[in-house]
Formats: structure tokens, C-alpha cells, sequence
């Protein structure tokens, strides 16, 4: 079976032309039921048609909320974007780019989705941590409807779990793994100073616990 | 014997409707009501017209048999002597039931009065004169009861008013309460609603609109800060929880290594034994009677296994206590009354015989004699050995 989107209808739609990801075609990151739908969704179909990367970052400005499917199995333009962005590989320092745009949350989501997918393991494991210390609100949403997040939230998720908007992740080793390898270094969280500044961290966590007690309820 | 009349007369037998002659005659007057005859000639008369009243009475289920203008001769007459004022009808076929509809409203009001005075006035006097009285009206206004709707009825102020009841409001009101009614199911269709969704929200922070979650960010920084240092705090728990762990294992993995074979062994046996003792410790109590379930032998790292507790009741039975039940009903599911269900026992269960708690088999002194004359407790060829 030929494969590629120069060849007329095939049992493969959107397969991508260039470097093979984790040794595969990189649209086959997604799985073959969702990339259909993917393709057949009307966000698709209007809005990524003959993207670049520069319009796909004005799509991606004018996202409201990150999900993989919702409803009836319908993909969200959060997923379309991801997708086309796997279609176009766009240069790693766009990306960057993309992942420093403070001002524009979901672009700055997307960009971590895309790079948890894409990326080796060691650079992954380098960008995401730094998105652990962005609290900014983020709506998710999925089959059970809307979901308040923050966005060290959804880079824990990538880091962490399996499967995230109703996508698989590529497999990431642990931390610790690649830290005995040294190419990593322990991590350093954001409240580093503020732990080290008291005298034991169990106190600490208590202490914080505590006094969180009722915000923490407000804030999630 | 009838008393002499100066006129004879001719015997005239009375028949409903037909006019008798105006001479009175001992038949009409007999079968007129009761009075002296004779005697009086007012009184004669008033039996009289009593008699042509009565048969004027019985006019209206039958026919007259006398000519239509004899007898208006003679109303005329009569209510002339009875002092009626109104203009007599002339004949039945021409009464109008509309005029005497008007005639009757224009005069229940006017007469009324009048009637009630004519009646107190005579109630002392005997009965005829009530039957006149009556029929007096009667006289005046002959007519037939004629229905009057609600609301064109002379009456209808006399009526009590509801203050929350007019009939002329009915759509009015009909169109209220449906209103209101539509009110309160809406307002208990959104009540359930906003329980559905808090309840929703208690579970698991999932709200069904977009609208009801808030996007931004700059509400309350102080809060949003602090509930982010928890979440840091907390994953920073998890990764040294998971540090930790790997270190434990791989303590382990290096005390093991150094051990014996011996030892090993009665490590891992001690390791089994404890992970028995837990294992029956956190298992719950069968119910009575409930079925075993093996969750099979494979898979059982996978925690899905461990969220259902397999001994607890599965079903929500009517009958909680099975124990309470006599025997025959403690089956499960529908068995209870089908074929091959009991089991023949030689109703070893149901004799009593070898129960030698009762006073009737136990061999007491007492019980001695009643045992040898009572009949079917001894054996039926007793030995002639003495026991």
C-alpha cells in the first residue's frame, strides 16, 4: 500500500513527508482512530487548511481551552493545532519561541504538548520543568465537560502520566534514570530558596499546608 | 239521607277535567272535600270552585272535554269571585311561555308580598283555603318552571361573592394558575440542575459549562500563589517518596545478595506468612450464604482489581437476614418451592421419638404407668424377657 499524501486516497491520511519521530512517521504519534477524526473534524477541515507556522501561532493565540475529545468524540482545536503542527515540524527555536510566549498561555501549552511528543527525553525533561512554576489558569476540557488546570499542572501531567488529552505519550524514561546517566541534573524546584531558608522541610510543608488550607480549595 | 234540594238535579258524575253544572249536587260536593252541603251558600260555592279548581288542577294532564270557551267562562267567573285582578288567558293553546316568563318576573317581586299575607291569612283558616290560597297564585301566573341561567337570574346579588373566586375572571384565573405552575416546575427543574451540577463539582472539580469556569488569572494572586505552592510542594513530596522507595529496593536487592540460601528461605516464608495474616485481616465477612467469587489468577498487580470488594453483597436483597428464614426458604436466587430442592431425611428431623427431653418418653416412676396403658409407645412383640 503506498503510502503518502501525494498518492490519491489511501488508507492513511495525513502522513507527513520528512524525518521519521521515535523512529516512526511522525503522524502516526497520534493514534489512527483520533487522527481521523482529527481529519474529518471541521475546525480541520476550515481552519488547517495550508497552515504555516507563523499562522498556526495566530491560531494557537486564539485557543480557549486545551482537550483532547469532547462530546461525541470530537477532537478540539487544541488536538487539530498539535496535529498540524506535527504535519509542518517546524524548526526547534520557533518552538522556543512558542514556549517562551508568556503572555499567551494556550500557545505556550500547545508548545509543551507538541515538544513532550516530539523531543528527545533529556531536552523534554530541560523545557518542561521550567513550566512547573507557571501557575496560570488553563480550561480543560473532555468528556465530562470543563475542568479548571493550571499549567504546572499540565506540564506535571506531561511529565508524569501516559496519557494526556486522549493521546499517548511516547515513552519517558525517569528522571532518575537519566540522571545516573548524567545528563541530568537533580531537579531544582522553584521553591528551592524558600525551602532551604526554613529549617526542615517537613515543618515547612506542614506549616504551608496549613496556612493553604483554605486557599487551596478557592485556587483548584 | 241527602238533604232536599229545592231544584232537583240531575245526578252528574264527575269526571276529571269536565265541568260539573254550577248547581250544587251532593256528588260533586261529596267528592269535593268534606263540608256540610247546603248549609252555606258561600260555602257551597267555595266547594264548588274548589271542585272546578281541582279539576282545573288535573286540566293540565288531561284534556278538557267541555268546550275551551264554557270553561273561560267560567275561570272569568271564578277569579272574578276570588277577586282576581289580572286579564285571564284565554286558551291554552295560546299561552306564550316567553310573556309569561316576563309576566311571572315582573310579578314574583310584586306579589310576593301579597302571597305572604294571603298565606298568613289563611293559615288559620282550614285547609281548603290553603289549596285556594295556592291555587290563587297559581291563578294569577300559570306557568311552567322555566330555567334561568346564572347569570341573568334575579337572585344573583343575593349570592355570596368569594373575594378570590368571580366566575367572569375563570380564563383569568385558569391562565394564572397555569403560569404559576409553570413557574414553580421551572424553578424546581433549575434547583435540581444547580444540586446535579455542585454535586458534580463536589466529586470532581468537572463543571459542565464553559462559562462557569474563570480563565483569568488575575483574581486574587495571593491565592493563586499559595494553592500553587502547595501543588510544588506536594510533587516535590512524590519524587522524594519515589527516591526513597528506590533506595529501600535496593538496600534489598543488596542484604539479599549477601544472605544464605537458608535464610532467604526463611525470610521469604516469613514474607508470605505476614502477607496471609493482612490478607485475612482485610478481608470483609461473606454474607450468609452468598456465593464464592475467584477473581482469577492472572492479573492481579492490576489495582482494578482491588477497587471491588468481591464478599460484600452484590445484590440488594428484600430479605437481609437470610438466617431468619426458616430452612426450606434459605436458597438463593428462585429455588425456593422448585423440584429437587428438598432432600428426603426419612424425616429423621420431624421424629420425636428419640427425644428423651420430653416427659413422655423418659422413664421416669412417674411416667412408668402411663407408658405401659397408653397405646403405641410400646413396642408392638415385646419380649417376653423381662428388661
Amino acid at each position: 500500500m503506498e503510502t503518502g499524501p501525494e498518492r490519491g486516497i489511501t488508507l492513511e491520511r495525513g502522513l507527513v513527508k520528512g524525518p521519521e519521530i521515535h523512529s516512526q512517521n511522525p503522524a502516526r504519534l497520534i493514534e489512527k482512530i483520533i487522527r481521523e477524526r482529527i481529519l474529518d473534524s471541521p475546525y480541520w477541515k476550515e481552519q488547517c487548511f495550508g497552515l504555516t507556522a507563523a499562522t498556526l501561532c495566530d491560531r494557537a493565540v486564539e485557543l480557549t481551552y486545551i482537550g483532547g475529545q469532547f462530546g461525541q468524540q470530537r477532537p478540539t482545536p487544541f488536538l487539530c493545532l498539535a496535529f498540524k503542527a506535527i504535519q509542518l515540524q517546524p524548526e526547534k527555536e520557533i518552538i522556543l519561541e512558542y514556549l517562551a510566549a508568556e503572555d499567551f498561555k494556550y500557545l505556550r501549552a500547545l508548545a509543551a504538548f507538541y515538544i513532550r511528543l516530539t523531543f528527545p527525553a533529556a531536552d523534554i525533561y530541560k523545557l518542561l520543568e521550567p513550566l512547573l512554576a507557571d501557575y496560570h489558569r488553563l480550561k480543560l476540557r473532555s468528556m465530562n465537560g470543563f475542568r479548571l488546570i493550571h499549567i504546572d499542572e499540565f506540564a506535571d501531567m506531561l511529565l508524569t502520566e501516559e496519557r494526556v488529552c486522549d493521546i499517548a505519550l511516547p515513552r519517558l524514561p525517569k528522571r532518575i534514570v537519566l540522571e545516573d546517566m548524567e545528563e541530568l541534573e537533580p531537579r531544582e524546584s522553584a521553591l528551592g530558596s524558600e525551602l532551604s531558608d526554613s529549617e526542615g522541610d517537613s515543618d515547612d510543608t506542614n506549616e504551608v499546608e496549613r496556612n493553604n488550607g483554605i486557599n487551596s480549595k478557592e485556587g483548584q | 239521607m241527602p238533604p232536599k234540594l229545592t231544584q232537583p238535579v240531575k245526578r252528574t258524575r264527575y269526571f276529571p277535567g269536565k265541568r260539573t253544572s254550577r248547581s250544587p249536587s251532593p256528588s260533586s260536593s261529596s267528592d269535593s272535600e268534606s263540608g256540610p252541603q247546603g248549609e252555606d251558600e258561600q260555602r257551597t260555592v267555595k266547594t264548588e270552585d274548589v271542585t272546578e279548581l281541582i279539576s282545573e288542577i288535573g286540566e293540565s294532564a288531561s284534556e278538557a272535554e267541555n268546550s275551551d270557551e264554557e270553561r273561560d267562562k267560567q275561570v272569568s267567573v271564578r277569579r272574578q269571585a276570588l277577586g282576581g285582578t289580572k286579564p285571564v288567558v284565554q286558551s291554552l293553546k295560546e299561552v306564550n311561555l316567553n310573556e309569561r316568563f316576563k309576566e311571572e318576573t315582573a310579578i314574583v317581586e310584586s306579589e310576593y308580598e301579597e302571597s305572604e299575607e294571603e298565606h298568613e291569612s289563611v293559615d288559620e283558616s282550614e285547609s281548603e283555603s290553603d289549596v285556594e290560597s295556592e291555587s290563587e297564585e297559581e291563578n294569577k301566573v300559570l306557568l311552567r318552571p322555566v330555567f334561568v341561567p346564572r347569570n341573568k337570574r334575579a337572585t344573583k346579588e343575593a349570592k355570596p361573592q368569594f373575594a378570590y373566586d368571580t366566575t367572569a375572571d375563570d380564563e383569568a384565573r385558569k391562565e394564572k394558575k397555569k403560569e404559576e405552575t409553570l413557574a414553580m416546575i421551572e424553578q424546581q427543574i433549575r434547583a435540581e440542575a444547580a444540586a446535579h451540577a455542585a454535586a458534580s463539582l463536589h466529586e470532581d472539580n468537572i463543571i459542565a459549562n464553559a462559562e462557569d469556569i474563570d480563565d483569568n488569572d488575575d483574581v486574587d494572586p495571593l491565592a493563586e500563589r499559595a494553592a500553587w505552592k502547595l501543588r510544588e510542594l506536594k510533587r516535590i513530596k512524590r519524587e522524594r517518596d519515589e527516591l526513597e522507595q528506590r533506595e529501600r529496593e535496593l538496600q534489598e536487592i543488596e542484604m539479599r545478595r549477601n544472605m544464605d540460601d537458608n535464610e532467604r528461605l526463611k525470610e521469604d516464608l516469613a514474607r508470605v506468612r505476614q502477607q496471609q495474616e493482612e490478607k485475612i485481616k482485610n478481608r470483609g465477612k461473606m454474607g450468609f450464604m452468598q456465593k464464592y467469587y475467584h477473581k482469577g489468577a492472572f492479573y492481579q498487580d492490576m489495582d482494578i482489581l482491588n477497587r471491588t470488594n468481591y464478599n460484600a453483597e452484590a445484590l440488594e436483597d428484600d430479605i437481609r437476614d437470610k438466617t431468619a428464614l426458616p430452612k426450606i426458604m434459605q436458597v438463593r436466587g428462585d429455588q425456593f418451592g422448585k423440584r429437587g430442592r428438598s432432600k428426603w431425611t426419612h424425616l429423621l428431623n420431624e421424629d420425636t421419638s428419640q427425644n428423651t427431653d420430653s416427659p413422655w418418653f423418659r422413664k421416669d416412676h412417674g411416667s412408668k404407668r402411663t407408658q405401659e396403658k397408653l397405646g403405641g409407645l410400646h413396642d408392638a412383640y415385646p419380649s417376653k424377657r423381662k428388661k
